[in-house]
């Protein structure tokens, strides 16, 4: 990569973006919050839902998309560099293992112990 | 830039922001703690070899005290000895002058996590002045047993008297050594992502600075689940909620999981630098460029990744689910092709090389020997869930584990001590005194474990006090000769460390001056002073190739430094 | 200029604070969804929780986090007036951010005190010796992570005050957003401590 027309003479390292100039996009924001909102209210709305898979689904996918939206758009990842992007995705991909790795111990296994 | 006036001891040792005083503070600290390690082996093991009156330098050894020894030789070895030397040394020195920079992204942050280290320290140290005296249930802290005085359990406990006990203490300890490294972990990758200098592009980073920052990373997403667990288990001791009581809904054997999670990372956390390091000096040593960059690197991303889902293979005794042991017995046996394949790399790296016989290297070679053909091979022996039925909690795993950390974190450890050593002192270590440490360490550490192999393999389980009990099966002369053969070659292995110390020390003050590079390296730190001035560099580097430009015949030297034009 | 709001950033470009802060985020995410993990699993085993749930009060659960996800709002907003170097709404939106804080404070503490008024404590020991031994550890997860939670609240709305003060002296506009994100992290914490301790079946 060919960096010569971004670079600071005289430090140590490259600096290309000082801080306050910013490559990211600002989104409208209001737009975002009343799209939380609406999910929210879905989530409170499905928990009166008698069947218990489905409440689930739904409460876990609106929570769901409520944290892709605050991270997407309110801490800017979508105008991150990708790597970045993999690495946070990478923290719930440990998430998602560990789940999946005792799955079978915990919530599939009642040991049972007397209680008087 | 800095006045450069003379900076006295309490700000050498303590208060400083630079990188280079930040590292060797972190290897004082590591030397220290690692003679308490070294310490309590030698005391528990002259009691397994030779009963347990009388030892020298100790006295009479009772049950309880050899389990907290047990317990805190572990521990220290690998959290307060292998952590701060792989990770924070060979970080905080190599980073900045590897990379072509002054120093690291925030240096206050630096020192802060040196701080807590040390703080760390004390506490683990002050667990032993408890009451109760120090932690013994193991390094791993298993509930029920690390929970089973305090807490829900006994309700003749206070928050209070709970607090000042060596469970807790040694729990605070923990903690707050991951703290230090997590902090240090976002300084090193920040570090190496954003200062780099001018045509450094992340595939002509050297291969140690690649390793430091995948193992920063993968510590930092595999330590969440325990500081949670930990979380947990400070609460059930102190205040006795229920997270691990089976009586009140909670599962140890969650504990287990979680711990593990942690647990095998970890241990490729501690390995990914030193097989870093050793690359670098095999490269350098064989004169020949590092065969397969690209793909060392791409196979140890895979490995990272995997070593995130093989954790349960430290459980399959312990009444996991059947078919998911054998998932994990497969992912485990699985996650030897990278490490397989990294080392085969480094074995083409020697293929033909002009190699020359020095220090680091014998010591680099040592390690991967060692590591490959004793730890690994025996890895994949333990990891098949049936033969671990076997084998699980005898002297076999530890052998096995001994066959890893000890050439991970001593021989990689060393290697990369005595290659750096002219870099960060400005001075050469004593050649003769340097084989000496070697042969003398390298010899005896293997005639400790060889015969721990066979004892494990007789039956001999782990973290047993004496053997008393069990006459016909480990009480035989032949037990008792490996044993004895294990202790002996123990105490050598600990004299012939007071040779490295002497070298050290000696050479520090009075070794002979070393030039820019004495080793004719590639990489950017060999550009610059030796000792590095403060900022590094005058001026910065332009990297104008890869690191591992050796083997130029037409050339009148046969290596190409980075930052050459 | 402008050209370079047009290059697509890699690494080298993200300011050093900000990329040190999504890495400490990322350490964050990890430590809480360990407990969340962990509650998830008891959770998934023993029915008995799902009474214990329903003691929870959804109501005020709902406010915080309405409040919370107010907040993100007020703090991203106070974001994108650092970006235009302006003082005076900078202070206006962190200050509400700071308010969210302090009724979302409120909130928890009136809970806190619900519970502790029903028998139900953080250690569990009265419930667990009056019979109901599965159903008190529920209670330790409950106050361990919203306690977490809190205690991250408290640092944030102080380490956002620091910031509005320095802001407001015409320096170090930039912090605000490390410290928004940051906001915002404890905020994401809550999306999923909500359904997972206040929505019973």
């Amino acid at each position: 990569m060919n960096n010569d027309t971004r670079i600071n003479e005289g430090l140590a390292h490259e600096v290309v973006f000082p801080a306050e100039q910013d490559y990211h996009g600002h989104p409208n924001y209001l737009k975002i919050y009343f799209a939380l909102l609406f999910l929210f209210g879905i989530s409170l709305v499905a928990s009166y839902i008698d069947n218990f898979m489905v409440m689930v689904s739904i409460v876990f996918l609106a929570s769901a998309m409520k944290a892709l939206l605050v991270i997407n758009y309110f801490m800017h990842l979508k105008w991150e560099p990708l790597i970045l992007q993999i690495m946070i995705y990478l923290a719930l991909f440990t998430l998602t293992a560990l789940i999946v790795g005792v799955y079978s111990d915990i919530p599939m296994v009642t040991h049972d112990v007397y209680r008087p | 830039m800095d006045t450069h006036k003379k900076h006295g001891f309490w700000h050498r040792y303590f208060f400083s922001l630079d990188h280079k005083d930040i590292g060797f503070q972190y290897l004082l600290t590591a030397m220290f703690m690692a003679a308490f390690g070294g310490f309590f082996v030698y005391v528990f093991r002259y009691n397994l070899a030779f009963g347990p009156n009388d030892i020298p330098l100790y006295g009479d050894l009772a049950a309880k005290q050899y389990n907290q020894l047990v317990t805190n030789h572990g521990a220290i070895m690998i959290f307060w000895v292998g952590m701060p030397i792989l990770l924070a040394v060979i970080g905080n020195f190599l980073i900045p002058i590897m990379i072509g920079t002054d120093d690291m992204a925030f240096p206050t942050l630096n020192k802060i996590s040196y701080w807590v280290f040390l703080l760390s320290c004390f506490v683990l140290l002050a667990g032993f002045m408890m009451p109760t005296g120090a932690f013994g249930g193991g390094w791993t802290m298993y509930p029920p047993l690390s929970v089973s005085d305090f807490g829900y359990n006994n309700p003749n406990t206070t928050f209070w008297t709970n607090f000042f006990t060596g469970n807790t203490f040694f729990l605070l300890a923990v903690a707050l050594e991951f703290i230090s490294m997590l902090m240090g972990g976002i300084n090193f990758v920040v570090t190496t992502l954003n200062k780099r200098a001018k045509g450094m592009s992340l595939m002509r980073l050297p291969l140690v600075v690649w390793m430091v920052n995948i193992a920063n990373l993968l510590f930092m997403f595999s330590v969440g689940p325990l500081i949670a667990g930990a979380f947990m288990l400070l609460m059930d001791i102190l205040v006795g909620t229920g997270f691990f009581d089976a009586y009140r809904g909670g599962d140890p054997i969650l504990w287990q999981h979680l711990f593990w999670f942690f647990g095998h990372p970890e241990v490729y956390v501690l390995l990914l630098p030193s097989i870093g390091a050793v690359g670098e000096i095999i490269s350098t040593f064989s004169r020949k460029p590092l065969f397969g960059y690209k793909m060392v690197i791409l196979m140890v991303i895979i490995a990272a990744i995997l070593s995130l889902v093989v954790w349960a293979h430290h459980q399959f005794v312990s009444g996991i689910d059947p078919g998911a042991a054998n998932i994990f017995s497969l992912l485990t046996i699985i996650i030897s092709i990278p490490f397989a394949g990294m080392v085969l790399s480094y074995l083409g790296t020697l293929w033909k090389g002009n190699i020359r016989f020095e220090t680091p290297m014998l010591w680099a070679l040592g390690m991967l020997a060692t590591f490959t053909f004793f730890g690994g091979f025996t890895g994949l022996h333990l990891g098949s869930n049936v033969f671990d039925i076997y084998a699980h909690d005898t002297y076999f795993v530890i052998a096995h584990f001994h066959y890893t950390l000890f050439p991970t974190v001593f021989l990689g450890g060393f290697a990369a001590f005595y290659y750096w050593f002219p870099k960060f002192s400005g001075r050469m270590m004593n050649k003769t005194l340097g084989l000496i440490h070697f042969w003398g360490t390298f010899i005896f550490f293997n005639s400790i474990f060889i015969p721990l192999f066979w004892l494990g393999l007789q039956g001999q389980h782990r973290r047993i006090y004496n053997y008393s009990a069990w006459n016909d099966l480990l009480m035989q002369p032949e037990h008792i000769m490996a044993r004895q053969i294990a202790t002996v070659s123990l105490i050598f292995l600990l004299l012939f460390q007071f040779v490295f110390l002497f070298n050290f020390f000696y050479s520090i003050k009075k070794g002979k001056k070393a030039s820019k590079n004495p080793w004719e390296a590639n990489t950017l730190e060999w550009q610059t002073d030796s000792p590095p001035p403060h900022g590094n560099f005058d001026p910065y580097p332009v990297v104008q190739r890869w690191p591992y430009d050796y083997n130029h015949p037409e050339k009148e030297l046969d290596y190409c430094p980075q930052s050459e034009i | 200029m402008n050209t370079k709001q047009l290059l697509k950033p890699t690494m080298k470009d993200i300011p050093q604070g900000r990329l040190g802060m999504w890495l400490l985020i990322a350490g964050e995410f990890v430590i809480f969804g360990g407990l969340m993990v962990s509650y998830l699993l008891y959770r998934m085993r023993y029915e008995q929780w799902a009474e214990m749930a329903s003691h929870t009060n959804v109501i005020l659960g709902a406010i915080n986090t309405f409040v919370l996800l107010t907040s993100s709002y007020f703090v991203v907003k106070a974001h994108q007036a650092a970006q235009r170097k302006d003082s005076k709404k900078i202070t206006m939106y962190i200050s509400l951010t700071i308010l969210c804080a302090l009724i979302f404070l409120v909130v928890k503490i009136t809970e806190y005190s619900q519970k502790l008024h029903h028998g139900f404590t953080f250690s569990g020991k009265e419930l667990a010796a009056s019979g109901k031994a599965i159903e008190s550890s529920y209670w330790g997860f409950y106050f361990l992570m919203t306690g977490l939670h809190a205690t991250h609240v408290v640092v944030g709305a102080i380490v956002l005050f620091i910031v509005m003060q320095g802001a407001r002296k015409g320096k170090n506009y930039h912090r605000i957003e490390i410290a928004g994100l940051y906001w915002h992290m404890v905020d994401l914490i809550w999306i999923f401590l909500f359904p997972l301790l206040y929505i019973a079946h």
